[in-house]
């Protein structure tokens, strides 16, 4: 799962939002690192809707716009929590081991220069 | 309006018809929640942009990259018909060509060639996609029999058999693009692409263009550069594109490929078409990547 569609699904966990409100969502979770533009939000609800993932909820017009509402479905909060657990698997491995590397590193550190003992 | 709405709006045609009217709207008025100015934002505008194609790319193959597949075979075999007819039209009405003869036969045969073209256009835009099939065939029956021409078809004429097979693959070439359109067909749901009738019409303009400033076909074969250009610029959001241009290098290289051999022996002209077969195998592979990478 790519970023954009990970944190597109990841912020319609708390209710349904309209597309303005699921990009600032998006950038506030990803603290930033995810801002998405229009057109890759509409590509990513496009496909999510297709999959089952994501549904239309509703629209309601403000300031004689158009505003859809878009939530989350039983299949993509599975989906979510997959992924999320994929990545938390994936990230457990590369922390064990730098952690394993980090005691080895601070095992060898502290045994005696045989010069000195 | 604002500049930066109307500028999002021109964005938006990327986009299909129906998406557009569906959702067009919706799109826009996210965008602008973000804040209105005169200036568009680029990065939204180019944004929706790359959105649209891809969105596109979508809509027109299917789902399943077969169908992306088919899509642009048809595309690929349309735009050789369509070129075809561009030259057809070009050496009609070009006097100097028509009246010394030509490369591709006698006046008559040219006039068959882009009568049968434009027939094939006019039919494709109605989604007949045996007919161009079946027009060629026919076509290429009359002129072996009736018409006394130049250029030997088929192996049973007299002036063909010492060439034997070598030619046989090179005037069974003509029939490879509508041949195409009838094996690339849609199947089931995918849709059904069709050309606008005025494409035919765009191509009798260019070939009396081209007679008008009674320049040879082979100066204007830089239209063959079209697709490869396309794909550059669209290509990597359109797995079509790539299977167009690799159908219409592969055409180019195997035509190139043939007429080196016993025809006009020539052994780089030979290697150059090798090498556009190889490359068009290496385009299909790098748009089917990009496809994989943007799902």
């Amino acid at each position: 799962m790519r970023e954009p569609t990970y944190f597109t699904l990841a912020a319609l966990l708390d209710g349904p939002l309209h597309g303005y409100a699921i990009v600032k969502r998006a950038e506030q979770l990803s603290e930033g690192a995810v801002r998405m533009t229009a057109g890759t939000l509409y590509g990513a609800l496009e496909r999510l809707s297709r999959e089952g993932l994501v549904a239309e909820e509703g629209q309601e017009i403000v300031a004689g716009r158009a505003r859809r509402y878009y939530r989350l479905t039983d299949a993509g909060r599975t989906a979510l929590e997959d992924e999320a657990g994929r990545m938390q698997r994936a990230a457990t491995v590369v922390q064990n081991s730098s952690r394993t590397a980090i005691s080895a590193g601070q095992s060898r550190s502290v045994k005696p220069h045989p010069g000195l003992a | 309006m604002s500049g930066a709405e109307r500028s999002y709006r021109i964005a938006l045609y990327a986009f299909p018809k129906q998406y557009r009217e569906e959702r067009g709207e919706e799109v826009v008025a996210t965008i602008l929640e973000g804040g209105d100015s005169w200036r568009p934002r680029l990065r939204e505008f180019f944004g929706l942009f790359w959105a649209g194609i891809g969105q596109r790319a979508l809509r027109a193959g299917g789902e399943k990259a077969v169908g992306s597949v088919r899509a642009g075979i048809r595309l690929g075999a349309y735009f050789l018909l369509w070129v075809v007819a561009a030259a057809g039209v070009n050496q009609v009405l070009d006097p100097v060509r028509a009246n010394n003869g030509s490369v591709a036969g006698g006046r008559y045969e040219i006039i068959g060639i882009a009568v049968t073209s434009l027939l094939a256009l006019a039919t494709l835009s109605r989604g007949w996609w045996a007919a161009p099939l079946g027009f060629t065939v026919a076509w290429s029956i009359a002129d072996s029999l009736f018409l006394d021409s130049n250029a030997p078809h088929w192996p049973w004429r007299p002036d063909s058999l010492g060439l034997g097979y070598w030619m046989l693959f090179f005037s069974a070439l003509g029939f490879l693009p509508p041949l195409l359109c009838v094996i690339a067909r849609p199947r089931g749901r995918e849709p059904h692409d069709l050309r606008s009738p005025l494409w035919a019409i765009a191509g009798l303009a260019l070939g009396a263009l081209m007679a008008w400033h009674t320049t040879s076909w082979l100066e204007w074969q830089w239209l063959l550069a079209v697709p490869p250009v396309a794909w550059l610029v669209l290509g990597w959001r359109d797995l079509r594109l790539a299977i167009a241009t690799a159908t219409v290098m592969t055409f180019a290289g195997l035509e190139l490929v043939f007429y080196a051999g016993p025809i006009a022996w020539d052994a780089p002209t030979g290697l150059v078409g090798c090498a556009l077969v190889i490359g068009a195998a290496a385009l299909a592979a790098i748009g089917f990547g990009a496809r994989r990478a943007n799902a």
